[in-house]
């Protein structure tokens, strides 16, 4: 079987680069973006599996590449992890509104973000989504 | 001196029309006196005090007041305490609720001084007795009062900016530390996994060593941001009925390991409890606090005990250890923010001191308490955390 594919958006290039290490030794395979720009376009010519994204990025933000997707069609069906350093009680509710698949903080446990992003995969819903109202 | 009066039943005239444009200064005034021989003496006082450089309005009503200042530029009011549709400092409070900042000069008929201080402590800038009044007095009461209040106001606007600065400091920094701290943690936690090869024991230490400092500087982190949320108000509680034995449990299983570690006997005695009105997450947050603290500050084979009761309308959750305890003068402190004991080196690092300070936030913000009981008898250190049984 194929590796699975997650396109990581994140623009700290040591961020960028030490994640795409975690996540290809846990067997995926990885593509980079490392702003707003380049998450959409990227995301349109390797149509990812899923998306780890950050919200604050140039170019843009984590919600406008979101809503890009979403307005591409099929790529509006890929799940999105987002993983951010801004405050969760200011951008947590908006992501989740906008449907996203996981919502991390920076920095997470490595447990955390691979069950995270294996559970998107799976297409399954996130159960700490139950309590955003 | 331009004066407007008041004297229709309901509402009042602007102007007696002889001057409608207003001197450039003069200070704009509106009188609340119903008395038309007392208004008409303040008036004259004003006048004279100020060489005419003032532009008096009068209502007869405290209502009719307030609806003037609505629609007019005041620059101070002076307040009769015996009005028809009010009395006392109800006025001033009123007053002072619909135009907080105005400030108030007032004028009582009788020089009683409890009253007086009362209404000072309210907020009023002045308070001068109609028997007692001259030019002279009336004309610097008004002109202090506009002086001072003016005084408060850039203070209050300085405080606020501030407030505000900080605020914005500690979300910034609390923010653009997280991407490096993530950075690091991935790198080193990449070599400790062994994904970069195999380590030898001296290796795994150190790395381990890192690691557990990522941590620690990672909940600093964490601190400061709940922090600012609390400065800012952004952060809040949605109580709901909750059955506090379950979640206490769930607290204390998370922190087995880690006092299995130092060798401390954690022990939980909870009797029947009822269900009390909190929110689940945010009294997590607090217990963890405490039991984090606990485990911290008690030595190797010592002893945590958890206990529980109901007194009133109240469950009291209280968290015991055999640590060296807080000396009473800074029982109350511990709860200050960025709060340190002073200890020696060996203790550990203390972290930011921002915990306790939160956990009380956190706890007052659903209706309970939180303390660390005072009992002379009780060594190491006991808190406790209180919280309703009834919908707050």
């Amino acid at each position: 079987m194929a590796k699975e594919k997650i396109l990581v958006v994140e623009d700290d290039r040591d961020l960028r680069l030490g994640l795409a290490r975690r996540l290809q030794a846990s067997g995926y395979s990885v593509v980079l973006a490392a702003d707003a720009i380049a998450a959409v376009r990227t995301a349109r010519i390797e149509v990812p599996d899923l998306i780890l994204l950050d919200i604050g990025l140039p170019a843009g933000n984590g919600f406008t590449v979101m809503e890009h997707y979403s307005q591409l069609g099929s790529l509006g069906a890929i799940p999105v992890v987002v993983l951010t350093g801004r405050d969760p009680s200011v951008t947590e509710a908006r992501a989740r509104n906008m449907g996203v698949a996981g919502f991390l903080i920076k920095p997470v446990e490595n447990d955390k973000l691979l069950s995270t992003i294996a559970r998107a995969l799976r297409g399954e819903p996130d159960p700490a989504a139950i309590d955003t109202p | 001196m331009t004066t407007s009066t008041d004297n229709s039943e309901s509402g009042r005239s602007l102007s007696d029309g002889s001057s409608p444009t207003r001197r450039a200064n003069a200070l704009k005034l509106l009188l609340i006196e119903d008395s038309p021989s007392d208004a008409t003496l303040i008036g004259a006082y004003l006048q004279e005090g100020l060489q005419g450089s003032v532009e008096l309005a009068r209502v007869q009503t405290l209502e009719s007041g307030l609806s003037w200042l609505s629609e007019d530029n005041i620059d101070a009011v002076l307040l009769d305490l015996g009005l028809p549709d009010s009395s006392g400092l109800n006025s001033y409070q009123r007053v002072q609720d619909e135009y907080p900042g105005m400030p108030v000069v007032i004028i009582s008929a009788l020089a009683d001084l409890d009253v007086a201080k009362r209404a000072v402590s309210l907020g009023a800038q002045d308070f001068v007795i109609k028997g007692e009044l001259t030019p002279t007095t009336l004309v610097r009461a008004v002109i202090y009062a506009v002086a001072r209040q003016g005084v408060l106001f850039r203070h209050d606007r300085v405080l606020h900016d501030e407030i505000a600065t900080k605020d914005r400091f500690l979300s910034h920094v609390s923010h653009e530390l997280r991407t490096p701290l993530a950075a690091i943690h991935q790198f080193v936690s990449l070599v400790a996994d062994e994904t970069t090869g195999p380590l030898v024991a001296d290796q795994r230490e150190c790395l381990e060593g890192a690691m557990r400092n990522i941590r620690q500087l990672s909940s600093m982190v964490d601190d400061l941001l709940a922090v600012t949320r609390l400065g800012s108000a952004l952060i809040d509680a949605h109580p709901q009925p909750v059955a506090i034995a379950n979640l206490v449990s769930q607290c204390v299983s998370d922190f087995l390991l880690l006092a299995k570690e130092k060798e401390i006997d954690l022990e939980m005695k909870l009797p029947l409890l009822p269900d009390v009105w909190c929110d689940p997450a945010r009294v997590t947050e607090v217990l963890d606090n405490l039991l984090d603290n606990a485990v911290k500050f008690t030595p190797r084979e010592g002893r945590i005990v958890i206990s529980a009761g109901t007194e009133d309308d109240f469950v009291h959750i209280k968290v015991w250890d055999s640590g060296s305890g807080v000396t009473p003068e800074l029982r109350e402190r511990v709860f200050e923010s960025f709060f340190q004991e002073n200890r020696n080196e060996d203790s550990g690092r203390a972290g930011l001191g921002l915990g306790l300070y939160v956990c009380r936030q956190l706890v007052e913000l659903q209706g309970g308490r939180i303390w660390i009981d005072n009992s002379p008898a009780t060594n190491g250190s006991s808190f406790t955390l209180s919280l309703p049984t009834t919908k707050p």
